[in-house]
């Protein structure tokens, strides 16, 4: 071999170990190597090189010519994959065309027998790139150039005869210890790339680790063979209150004495490939609390897979436990108020989108109620059971509620000839979106009770008003009756008296006097009767009324009375508007102004005082006097009728006028009230509706 | 012109008496004839049975009518004879005790021509006879002679 030959296998070895760099530039890095463009990129770099080593190529024969292009291509095709094999191979093929001569065919052959060995590695060896053996990478040299000894075949008979004479045996022994050494070399730098990946990553990785122990949220212990505590993070610090310093090296401090035993079973069973997911377990504090945590365990192995210790997560459900606990006592709660209460309630669903309801179940009480048994109802359509709720209204009621969502109270009643057979209160409500809630309480004996009462209490108010209405029109015909014979002694005494008293003795004509004076008195104590007894004949007409005005009618209808007993009467204030019955409430008022201006102390005049206050939507009317008072004992008694406290010789009256105020009054709904004591006058108040209330 | 007849409808005797002494008090000299029940008040005015004699017992010019009557009541007299051709236009005043609202409603509603309630008191009395006397026979204008 010249000197020449020598310099183009320097050379090509020199480009061949680029190929060392682009793979480390291209494949090694962190750099997203699948993306084409990267691999488009690379592919024009490798062939480049291709073409680089085909230019240092060395002549065998004319147009015949020798290079690494063979190794280049093999090893492109193994460590790159098939686009920029493809991209490196084209570009070969391409400037082998152009070069000619009567080698090019077999060129281009060597060019694609070697990429495409290069490529069957790669895709059908199945291994992982990079992992590849020197054996391995010989034999891929081998091969490649087996298939460029047979392209070979194909040189005219001159240059084949000098090729497989001079060139076949030393590029068999080189080329392919080439291709292994180079191929090593690629192998190397994956190796070392993935080496410092590898560690780096596991640094992560253990210091990611390292925080989340640190920071979950959930207590992480680590126990080693002999449970004693090898790690212990701040949750763990937080929920059993021991720092991380008392416990490391020392057995577990959240397990009792007596917990031992079976936490050691438990560890076993871990340890024996049964770890524990998810146990209730109840530990305690360092303060001696109870804690109830949720527990995850699982075995540690070391390198060699032996087991070296146990960690556990624990996660604090305590209060969580406790909520699960009241609520259970209040689920019971409720389950037995349900079984032992004295009101029926059925839970329906409804079905078929309102086609039907039927019974989800219903409580004994209910059961009791209808008669039926909880068995033979479940799920069964509520009309088939009872056929009555269409009847009823029940049905249409409960699918109202459905569909509205209000709830409802729809009370049942049977009447068999006019009596009450049967009552049942229906309440129903909805529960769940196709769910009814029917509460249900049987009520016939109650409202038969009361049915029963109300007639009673109706029957007896009619007997008290018909005997009330007879005893009215009994004073009524009585007092009625009772002026006619009055009328013919007081009119005869009166003829007697005027004609023929003269001829009378002095006694006989004092007598009769007494006869006329006792007619005068009978007359009037008649005429209060019936004005008492007219007092509510007439039908109540309650009205807005100016009680100014009132008052003024009443005084100017005593105006007579007022001038004869040099009286005064002062109206204090204005005076409000009342809802009153007019007629009625003149009769009260007049009587009272009668009595001031009546029983006046002798000698003095009446002034007497009119004024009202307003109170709660009431009005209070006050007639107040100067006159002789009354003493407290009498106070009551004196609205009762015929109740006298002077004799006629004193003051004149029958007894009657104030039992007429309290009538009136209290047919409008008011009351009569008086303040007085003897010799400082009286006040009489009214307390009467308010126009505006 | 004639003097004109009353006919008083009244039961009770000492009433009569007082009526009767209180008109002649207050100067009333016409002729009063007396029917002590409701039968008789009609028989009275229709002719029948002893005051059969019309000429006897004219039709009256103003009936004086209680109410309380024994056997046919003073309502029923009053109805009858508002009723009837011949006596429906003869004036007739009630004069009861009664100043009950549902005596009053039937008497108006058959059609009476003036309603008084006796007075206890005879001094009022005599008031009231004089006032019948003064507007009823003297003021008042009677129907057209039958």
């Amino acid at each position: 071999m010249g000197r020449e030959v020598l310099t183009s296998l320097l050379n090509n070895a020199a480009l061949l170990i680029t190929l060392v760099v682009v793979y480390s530039a291209f494949y090694t890095r962190s750099i997203p190597s699948r993306q084409t463009s990267w691999q488009i990129i690379s592919g024009l770099l490798l062939g480049l090189i291709t073409l680089a080593v085909m230019m240092n190529s060395w002549q065998l024969s004319p147009g015949v010519v020798f290079d690494t292009r063979t190794v280049v291509l093999g090893l492109v095709g193994l460590f790159f994959g098939f686009l920029p094999s493809a991209i490196a191979a084209s570009m070969a093929v391409v400037l082998r065309l152009m070069m000619g001569g009567e080698g090019a065919l077999p060129g281009i052959g060597t060019i694609l027998s070697s990429v495409s060995v290069g490529l069957f590695w790669r895709y059908f060896m199945k291994k992982k790139v990079g992992d590849h053996s020197l054996l391995e990478l010989y034999l891929l040299g081998v091969v490649v150039h087996i298939f460029m000894l047979i392209c070979m075949l194909f040189l005219p008979q001159q240059s084949r005869e000098a090729f497989f004479s001079i060139t076949a045996l030393p590029v068999m022994i080189i080329y392919p210890f080439a291709t292994m050494v180079i191929g090593w070399a690629i192998t190397d730098q994956i190796a070392r790339q993935r080496g410092k990946a590898a560690e780096k990553e596991l640094v992560v990785m253990s210091e990611r680790v390292a925080t989340i122990v640190k920071t979950a949220p959930v207590a992480i212990v680590t126990i080693d063979l002999d449970y004693n505590v090898t790690e212990w993070n701040e949750a763990a610090e937080k929920m059993f209150g021991w720092k991380e310093s008392e416990v490391i090296g020392k057995p577990l401090p959240y397990v009792s004495e007596n917990q031992r035993e079976e936490h050691r079973k438990m560890n076993e069973e871990t340890l024996g490939g049964r770890p524990i997911r998810g146990a209730r377990l109840v530990r305690h504090t360092k303060d001696g609390k109870e804690v109830v945590v949720k527990v995850y365990n699982a075995p540690i192995h070391d390198e060699e897979g032996n087991p070296a210790g146990l960690f556990g997560i624990l996660e604090d459900v305590t209060e969580q436990h406790k909520m699960e606990q009241a609520l259970n006592e209040s689920e019971l709660l409720f389950r037995q108020l349900y079984e032992n209460m004295n009101v029926g309630v059925a839970i329906n669903k409804v079905v078929n989108d309102g086609d039907d309801i039927v019974f989800l179940d219903m409580n004994p009480a209910g059961c009791r109620i209808t008669g039926v048994s909880r068995e033979e109802i479940l799920g069964r359509s509520v009309r088939a059971v009872f056929p009555g709720v269409t009847e009823l209204g029940l049905y249409e009621r409960m699918l109202d509620v459905w569909k509205s969502g209000y709830s409802q109270h729809h009370p049942v009643r049977e009447y068999h000839d006019g009596r009450l057979t049967f009552w049942a209160e229906n309440f129903i409500y909805r529960h769940k979106a196709d769910e009814l809630v029917v509460v249900f309480e049987d009520v016939t004996q109650r409202e038969m009770t009361m049915e029963e009462l109300e007639s009673r209490v109706k029957k007896r108010t009619e007997e008290l008003e018909e005997v009330n209405r007879e005893l009215e029109s009994f004073a009524y015909s009585v007092s009625h009756d009772l002026r006619a014979p009055l009328r013919a002694i007081r009119g005869f005494s009166k003829i007697v008296y005027d004609r023929y008293s003269s001829l009378l003795p002095e006694e006989g004509s004092r007598y009769l006097g007494f006869i006329v004076k006792a007619g005068e008195d009978m007359s009037e104590l008649i005429t209060g009767l019936l004005e008492y007894s007219r007092v509510g004949k007439t039908a109540l007409k309650m009205e807005e009324v100016s009680l100014q005005d009132t008052v003024s009618d009443c005084i100017s209808t005593l105006e007579n009375m007022i001038v004869e007993e040099e009286a005064e009467v002062k109206v204090l204030s204005d005076l409000p508007k009342v809802y009153a019955d007019r007629s009625l409430l003149r009769r009260a008022l007049t009587n009272l102004l009668q009595n001031s201006l009546t029983y006046h102390k002798s000698g003095e005049h009446p002034l007497i005082k009119v004024y009202s206050d307003e109170q709660n939507g009431f009005v209070n009317l006050t007639v107040e006097d100067n006159g002789i008072g009354i003493e407290s004992k009498f106070h009551e008694r004196i609205f009762n009728i015929f109740q006298r406290l002077h004799t006629g010789d004193e003051y004149p009256g029958t007894g009657i006028g104030l039992a007429i105020v309290k009538k009136s009054v209290a047919l409008m709904g008011g009351d009569v009230s008086l303040e007085s004591e003897p010799g400082k006058g009286s006040r009489f108040t009214i307390k009467i509706k308010g126009a505006s209330s | 012109m004639k003097r004109a007849i009353m006919l008083l409808v009244e039961d009770n005797s000492m009433d009569i008496e007082l009526t009767l002494d209180s008109f002649r008090q207050v100067g009333l000299t016409n002729r009063i004839e007396i029917a002590k029940s409701g039968e008789a008040a009609l028989d009275y005015v229709f002719g029948r049975g002893r005051f059969e004699d019309r000429e006897a017992f004219p039709l009256p010019d103003l009936v004086l009518l209680d109410l309380k009557l024994p056997g046919i009541s003073g309502h029923e007299v009053l109805q009858e004879m508002k009723k009837t051709e011949v006596t429906k236009r003869i004036p007739v005043v009630v004069l009861t005790s009664s100043r009950e609202e549902g005596d009053r409603a039937i008497c108006y509603d058959c059609g009476v021509n003036s309603y008084l309630v006796k007075p206890v008191d005879f001094d009022e009395f005599l008031v009231l006879a004089r006032a019948i006397g003064d507007y009823w026979l003297t003021i008042n204008v009677g129907p057209p002679e039958a």
